[in-house]
């Protein structure tokens, strides 16, 4: 079975790296995005730890008496966690377009 | 210019084509080890794998320790890479899938004869498949690729030693399961 097992295999056909193979790494390479600065990680790092809080504080939020303070976590809250799941890119965009708005 | 000072000038630089430098020196090996991984009954694309597996080791390439060979860690970047892959298209697809073995090509000699060769191939195709990834790996390199046990070992990072007693294995599992 050995020599079996030898022969299929050199038979089969092996593929063939294409000539551009170099160029599309460079491509792809150059399409990357630059890497997170260490403002925006630390702006993520926040984001992390805003979304904790909101959500600490609104397991241990007076629901009688701080309508207020509730209904601003309550937004706060997602938003903070959804920013920390984004990208750095997406984080500055929203910001930018936020601001934009205000 | 070696691997590691092309690795230093491209951390400090940035630069893409000193990156390219070393695409261009290794990715014959690495297309290679791909290519083993995911084996000739897969589906997925071996250059694509190859050139994620570049990518990969573009963006973590900061986190290379130098005490190792460069060569060493981009293989072992690039195997994660195709294991990865194979990993997830076996679970979209457990087993050699019938279009891949409609297209093996078929053996010469009378209708009966063809028909027999096709079953041993099959037969072939699918416990290959079933082994092990480190011994389904060593036999395609050795076989397909036809590489020898010092190229099975720097694109394993394993001795020569250690190379032909798992090739050895490799090859007595594959008989016990083709038997079986």
């Amino acid at each position: 079975m050995r020599d079996e097992l030898e022969r299929i295999l050199r038979n089969e056909e092996r593929p063939q790296l294409s000539g551009a193979f170099a160029q599309g790494v460079l491509a792809r390479v150059s399409a990357e995005p630059p890497r997170a600065g260490r403002g925006i990680v630390w702006l993520r790092v926040y984001w992390t730890a805003a979304a904790v809080a909101s959500v600490i504080i609104l397991a241990l939020v007076d629901w009688t008496s701080s309508g207020g303070w509730l209904a601003l976590w309550v937004v706060l809250g997602p938003l903070s966690l959804a920013a920390s799941l984004l990208s750095p890119a997406t984080v500055k965009r929203a910001a930018v377009l936020l601001l934009g708005k205000l | 210019m070696d691997d590691q000072s092309l690795v230093a000038e491209f951390l400090q630089t940035r630069r893409t084509e000193v990156f390219g430098q070393l695409v261009e020196r290794h990715q014959a090996n690495v297309f290679r080890l791909v290519a083993s991984i995911l084996g000739p009954y897969s589906d997925a694309d071996a250059e694509e794998v190859a050139q994620e597996a570049f990518l990969d080791a573009f963006r973590n390439l900061a986190k290379y320790r130098a005490e190792a060979r460069f060569s060493t860690w981009l293989y072992r970047v690039a195997a994660n890479c195709a294991l990865d892959r194979r990993a997830r298209a076996r679970f979209r697809l457990p087993h050699v899938g019938d279009a891949v073995l409609e297209r093996m090509a078929e053996e010469g000699g009378s209708p009966f004869e063809a028909a027999a060769a096709r079953q041993v191939r099959e037969r072939v195709a699918r416990v290959l498949e079933e082994l092990p990834d480190q011994a389904r790996t060593l036999l395609y390199l050795r076989y397909w690729m036809d590489c020898g046990v010092a190229e099975i070992a720097e694109l394993l990072g394993m001795n020569e030693g250690t190379v032909k007693s798992y090739l050895a294995r490799a090859r007595k599992v594959f008989e016990e399961r083709y038997a079986g």
